[in-house]
């Protein structure tokens, strides 16, 4: 049964009766807990039930909604992106990845919830429900293999940037894409490519930002992490308007990327890079050094002890010893 | 047979649903077929003609020995960027295809990752693994050949 009427009637946070929600359900007034009782083991989403009166949610909910994402989105984006907004989905990437290309040059898919949000190498994305936002964007990308490079790190710098002006804080960027908030994970990119390097590529780029996730959401999230709540910055208007705040910039850099690549973006990004000058190490490989920055292509560049060491895929972590 | 009247025949095949077309002139006889894609490929393939043929010599374009030669060698699926090459979709989970397994079109063979931005790659062709030619977890040229599939 699809439950998104009664959250969007559930969503402000008071008190419904039992009578308004079973006539949203179409079941009757005795079978409406069954149904409420999926909210909270499907959704996640906790409820109490006042006797005789009706049910609430513990706390109101920001849902995604058309209307007031337009309100804050560029117009001059709308004729080139199809939208579309989704309560549950298995994960807005590979919606997206299953979809022919269509008409307009971008396509958005967003959820309020993934069941199965993915991350680098087979690690799953943290995705309750209507807690923070999961996006993908679809678009091609032409010429051959070197097309690509630096793509991720634009990504994560449009969203950085975006942030940094909305919410007035402090955001830096972990190499290649991780955007943090104070020395935490607040946002992270996945993208997917198909296609061969002579036919351009097909590309879905997935963005996952913390906006409400509380400690007790977070507790299964195995990495140092934050959300805007936890620095009081989600900006009025909320996750619609933080949708289309990052569309706003992200779309533009995008197209800028498809004409110029990484070249514009890579000063910026220097400017942001939370790894310069930090000591660093390459989990599982024997490989240890100094952030210094980033080259042209976007691969991270360490200083070592054998010299200067280019690496353009896998994962660094900073060295946290005692002196 | 004039060169001319034959490309002229292929034009009007291209053009047709035709499947095969056979002409006898004569001494001369040109027989024109339409090579189907496989069932399961993703997009159709390019009709291809098999060269005219002689007189009495009549295989059919599928078995045409100029295609053997290449097909025993196996054809190699390269990398179509720069970044490092994963069998699997994860560390934990099983690779997408060993040695000695069938594949088919479209079926995926292994992830090249580059800053963060994975790139499945597919095969494009139906037939048997023979070689990887690289290791799990290994840095991979653009335009290197990852399998030899036969």
């Amino acid at each position: 049964m699809n439950l998104y009427p009664v959250i969007q009637i559930l969503a402000d946070g008071e008190l419904h009766s039992g009578q308004e929600l079973a006539a949203a359900l179409g079941v009757s007034r005795t079978a409406v807990w069954k149904q409420l009782q999926l909210l909270e083991s499907d959704y996640g989403l906790q409820m109490t039930a006042v006797r005789g009166q009706g049910y609430q949610l513990n706390y109101p909910l920001d849902l995604l909604d058309h209307d007031q994402m337009m309100k804050w989105l560029d117009p001059a984006l709308q004729p080139g992106l199809t939208i579309q907004l989704e309560p549950v989905i298995t994960s807005t990437n590979d919606t997206l990845m299953s979809m022919p290309p269509g008409k307009a040059d971008f396509a958005l898919c967003a959820a309020e919830m993934q069941t199965a949000g993915k991350g680098r190498r087979g690690r799953s994305w943290h995705s309750p429900f209507a807690s923070n936002l999961y996006f993908s964007l679809a678009f091609d990308l032409h010429g051959g293999g070197a097309a690509v490079d630096g793509l991720s790190l634009v990504a994560g710098l449009a969203t950085a940037e975006a942030l940094e002006t909305l919410v007035q804080k402090s955001v830096t960027l972990k190499w290649p894409n991780d955007v943090w908030m104070a020395d935490r994970k607040l946002a992270g990119v996945l993208v997917e490519l198909q296609g061969e390097a002579q036919g351009g590529f097909r590309v879905v780029l997935g963005i996952g930002l913390n906006v409400y996730l509380t400690p007790e959401q977070g507790s299964v999230i195995d990495q140092p992490w934050t959300s805007l709540q936890q620095h009081q910055a989600v900006p009025a208007g909320g996750r619609n308007r933080l949708l289309a705040v990052l569309l706003n910039h992200l779309l533009p850099c995008l197209n800028e990327f498809r004409k110029s690549g990484f070249a514009p973006f890579y000063q910026r990004w220097q400017g942001l890079d939370a790894l310069r000058d930090q000591p660093l190490m390459v989990p599982g490989q024997d490989l240890r050094g100094t952030g210094a920055g980033v080259d042209e292509r976007g691969c991270l560049l360490l200083k070592t002890t054998d010299g200067l060491i280019t690496l353009n895929a896998g994962e660094v972590s900073i060295r946290r010893e005692q002196p | 047979m004039d060169i001319r009247k034959v490309k002229k025949l292929i034009e009007l095949l291209e053009e047709s649903d035709i499947e095969e077309l056979e002409i006898k002139e004569g001494d001369d006889a040109v027989r024109i077929s339409r090579r189907r894609a496989a069932p399961l490929a993703a997009a159709p393939a390019a009709p291809q003609y098999a060269a005219p043929l002689k007189e009495n010599v009549q295989e059919p374009a599928q078995d045409s020995p100029r295609e053997e030669p290449k097909a025993q060698e196996g054809q190699l699926v390269r990398s179509p960027m720069v970044g490092t090459f994963y069998r699997g979709p994860a560390p934990t989970s099983p690779p997408f295809v060993e040695i000695g397994q069938r594949v088919r079109n479209g079926e995926p063979l292994c992830i090249v990752e580059a800053m963060k931005m994975m790139n499945q790659i597919e095969s494009d062709l139906s037939g048997t693994i023979t070689e990887i030619l690289i290791e799990d977890g290994q840095p991979v040229e653009y335009d290197q050949p990852m399998f030899v599939i036969v």
